[in-house]
């Protein structure tokens, strides 16, 4: 067990500081900051990922109470636009007001009846089944035959309220009306994102894919840099994977790896041109690329290259270091979003599917900076179970990555749930992440 | 994608007209479908993932020849 951060064993390979430290352009000083994470949890129960009890657990203590992202701002522009939240068993209204955003649970106070099916437009919310209806806000609108109910105020028959709020243009909700504000949970998180001005950002791309697997077992399949040296090999020559660097603050994680430099599992020693053909995911057939320079090299001409696209895009004023634009830094907001930082446009949110412990919604987001009048977002691409990733092709080559990870999430829930041991180990620094994770939730789960 | 070498263990992934996959490795050669399952050869395992990447559902040729990120 470690017991402290200077003592925790790290990779051979070159540290992510240290490679900072040669860039031409230097980064902003939150990728400079270190902050391991000293914990005892090594395992973790197989049973968080395939009991139904454990499941339920979760929709009892975690899911009525935590923020969590709900949408983006965007996709609900006009005032009666609203789209369905839903998280297992709850299902929440979230709504453009003439007061801004607010959220209700999707509920009819008669008889509980579904309000709505599916995302939309309305006027006010109307129950399909005798009538009843309520405004935007969540107020009572009209009760049928209000005269055979004189035992229902209309002042105490609200939709049943949600806590609703935004940061950098997402908009989060809470079920339990008692929870501290959304600035204070998201507030590690927040005092080093705000620098990407996620606001500006639009919906690009959005697909989402059913996936045979406990969500947690999906979204800690993109919380470390462990497993590419086995399930992407094709990276290995440009990644440096084992070298990750991994930190937590509060309710937030974050690991940045490196591109444009070796994997220290590489037996080899790859020039900066190979480097290169690595990150470019170059097939041995193709076209050659053009020869790097001599003292130039791959990390610091893949940031050259993206920085000028960046710049037609954004202006000759944008000023990205060498990292923002290169390298891939993950951070993990508790409990299930995961936006990219610097120039990358990845988000990623990992929920369970239908109430199910061993289905989960897997969703990717691209979120591009924009010259001009927003772009209209991109409505969610669904794909089912059994849909290949590459039925998205507007993720590019990361719907191939994906479909290496998809190629053993549905075999971890299978041997999760025939597994004869008790629990699942972590390492101690690549899966600071995932440790983190379960520290919080187990935090949440033995919460009154 | 057609040809890949492995980064770790040198070995040669080349796709065939017929989808599957010929390795070369250390002298021994094998041919492998998608999934990995072994179809001939003195060479008896290859990398799952090297196959699923090279074999396994693919993308159209003008997002491939303009790979260039990874999101």
């Amino acid at each position: 067990m470690a017991s402290s951060a200077e003592n925790l064993p790290r990779s051979k390979g070159i540290s992510y500081q240290e490679l900072l430290r040669g860039d031409l352009v230097p980064p902003p000083a939150m990728l400079t900051l270190e902050n391991p994470y000293i914990s005892p949890l090594t395992s973790v129960p197989v049973a968080r990922y395939t009991d139904p009890a454990f499941h339920e657990l979760e929709m009892q203590k975690l899911w009525p109470r935590v923020w969590q992202m709900a949408c983006r701002e965007e996709e609900i522009p006009g005032v009666g636009d609203y789209i369905l939240y839903e998280i297992g068993r709850f299902s929440i209204l979230v709504v453009r007001t003439s007061q801004g955003i607010k959220a209700h649970h999707n509920v009819c106070r008669h008889r509980g009846r579904r309000l709505k099916d599916f995302d939309g437009h309305a006027a006010n919310f109307i129950c399909p089944f005798h009538g009843f209806s309520w405004n935007l806000d969540g107020s009572c609108r009209s009760v049928t035959s209000a005269w055979d109910f004189p035992h229902v105020e209309g002042d105490e028959f609200a939709l049943t309220p949600v806590q609703a709020d935004s940061w950098g243009g997402w908009v989060f909700i809470n079920m339990d009306m008692n929870a501290g504000p959304l600035a204070d949970f998201l507030a590690d998180l927040t005092a080093q994102f705000d620098y990407w001005q996620p606001a500006d950002r639009y919906i690009q791309a959005h697909v989402g894919k059913i996936m045979k697997c406990n969500w947690k077992a999906c979204q800690e399949a993109f919380m470390e840099a462990l497993h590419v040296s086995t399930t992407h090999p094709q990276l290995l020559a440009g990644i440096g994977d084992e070298n990750t660097q991994y930190d937590a603050w509060g309710n937030v994680s974050r690991a940045i790896t490196a591109n444009a430099t070796p994997s220290p599992h590489i037996r080899w020693d790859p020039t900066e041109q190979d480097l290169l053909e690595a990150v470019s995911m170059r097939d041995l057939d193709g076209p050659e690329l053009a020869k790097l320079p001599a003292g130039i090299t791959a990390r610091g001409a893949m940031a050259a290259g993206i920085r000028e696209s960046a710049q037609e895009l954004m202006g000759d004023d944008v000023t990205l270091s060498d990292a923002e634009l290169s390298d891939s830094i993950y951070y993990t907001q508790f409990p299930n979003f995961h936006p990219w930082g610097g120039m990358n446009r990845i988000v990623y949110r990992f929920r369970p599917w239908q109430n199910r412990p061993d289905r989960s919604l897997m969703e990717c987001y691209f979120m591009s900076p924009f010259e001009g009048e927003r772009p209209a977002p991109a409505p969610l691409h669904l794909l089912d179970e059994d849909d290949p990733w590459t039925d998205a092709p507007e993720l590019g080559m990361l719907a191939k990555v994906f479909t290496q990870d998809t190629f053993n999430l549905p075999q971890v829930q299978k041997g999760l749930e025939a597994a004869q041991f008790e629990e699942v180990v972590f390492a101690n620094y690549q899966e600071t992440k995932i440790r983190h994770f379960h520290d919080l939730l187990s935090q949440w789960t033995d919460k009154n | 994608m057609t040809r890949l070498r492995h980064a770790i263990n040198g070995a040669m992934y080349t796709v065939l007209p017929d989808g599957l996959v010929k390795v070369e490795n250390n002298g021994l050669v094998g041919v492998f479908d998608r999934d990995g399952k072994h179809h001939s050869g003195d060479l008896t395992y290859a990398d799952p993932h090297m196959l699923v990447w090279l074999a396994g559902p693919q993308l159209s040729d003008d997002i491939e020849s303009g790979r260039k990120h990874r999101g």
